[in-house]
């Protein structure tokens, strides 16, 4: 993740708003892809991840020099989003609307891509099932490779909550990549016993 | 069967004993649900070590600088409002105050003043307890000069605390720009 300079944070601190909008523009990735990843949806994510930055912009006052800057920072686009997801009513799975995806580098031809593209679909429906405090630790030891403390610390939960999290986590999404997969074979099964007779 | 231990020795990260590693791979070859989670396992660690991070829709700092300022109009609007509402308040008190003492003068204007010439004259008692508590140090003002320094005393209380006022006003403001 990139760092922002501490002379620019420093001037942050001090009201700058041109220093914000430095900081606004090196972590806007990251919010926004924490965002995404917890609520699922390209306009909630752009939301929340505003809405992050406001309320950063609100509080840069308490923010603490001795903790790392983008951990504080994707500590409040967490809650947020874990609020987010507990105020809505009823979760609505859409697989259809996805962002722009940087491939990773050295990516092979379009049939790659698409398949990259499928499994990033089903990663973002198995993050769906999951509770709010188990997709942001998954999310937070996935994706930007917290640490269990870090975890801990930025969902306020004890580091033997945060493991048994993620164990639930991960059992949780492996039966249901399994039973996917399962599924797929049958349907795969299926079709060429049709097209055969 | 009892699959526990070996589920959380696959999910874990932890380094598992020679012992252990035998054990699970024991259980493995004879637990078809094990297998088939541990299989899972693999295949979607493969998949969120591929996942990359997704990007916003290009022109996010702009939103977020008209964001910014549409939060900031509102808050303006919220301190306006509120100025006013505080301001009409404390008018209307003193409006109420003014009438209840307007009335009290058309009722009985003897009595109103009489109450106020009692004032008046509790003021300047104050003033000879004040004068005789400290005359052993021959110190002696003037009542008029007393009653002055009681109002500039007001007056620089007043303009201290609108001066205070103003100065976070600006400073706020300040911050905001």
């Amino acid at each position: 993740m990139n760092n922002l300079e501490p002379e620019v944070l420093n001037q942050v601190h001090q009201g700058n708003q041109e220093a914000f909008t430095q900081l606004v523009e090196t972590y806007q990735r990251p919010v926004y892809n924490l965002c995404y990843r917890m609520l699922g949806d390209q306009d909630e994510a752009e939301d929340a991840s505003q809405e992050t930055f406001l309320r950063v912009y609100k509080n840069i006052k308490h923010y603490d020099n001795k903790r790392p800057f983008s951990t504080w920072l994707l500590s409040i686009a967490a809650h947020h989003c874990i609020d987010q997801i507990r105020k809505r009513r009823m979760v609505i799975v859409s697989m259809d609307a996805l962002p722009y995806i940087d491939p990773p580098d050295g990516q092979p031809g379009p049939e790659a891509s698409f398949y990259l593209m499928e499994d990033q679909k089903r990663v973002q429906a198995l993050l769906k099932t999951l509770n709010p405090y188990d997709r942001a630790a998954v999310v937070m030891y996935y994706w930007y490779d917290f640490s269990y403390e870090e975890i801990a610390q930025n969902l306020s939960l004890s580091l033997s909550a945060v493991k048994s999290r993620l164990h639930r986590a991960r059992l949780g999404m492996a039966q249901t990549w399994s039973d996917q997969k399962g599924s797929n074979f049958l349907l795969e099964r299926k079709a060429h016993e049709s097209s055969a007779l | 069967m009892n699959h526990q231990p070996y589920r959380d020795w696959l999910l874990s990260e932890q380094d598992l004993t020679v012992e252990q590693s035998q054990a699970m791979q024991e259980h493995l070859r004879s637990c078809e649900s094990c297998s088939q989670i541990e299989s899972a396992w693999i295949d979607l660690e493969a998949v969120f070590q591929k996942s990359t991070q997704v990007e916003p829709a290009s022109g996010f700092t702009e939103r977020w600088q008209a964001h910014l300022a549409e939060h900031q109009a509102h808050q303006q609007k919220l301190r306006g409002w509120w100025t006013i509402s505080v301001t009409s308040l404390i008018v209307t008190s003193l409006l109420v105050l003014l009438i209840v003492q307007l009335w009290s003068l058309l009722q009985s204007p003897d009595l109103f003043w009489v109450e106020w010439l009692n004032r008046v004259i509790g003021v300047i008692s104050i003033y000879y307890t004040i004068q005789n508590l400290v005359s052993p140090y021959s110190w002696q003002i003037p009542v008029f000069t007393f009653i002055g320094i009681f109002f500039l005393v007001g007056i620089i209380s007043f303009m201290s605390v609108l001066w205070l006022a103003t100065y976070r006003k600006f400073v706020m403001v300040r911050r905001a720009i």
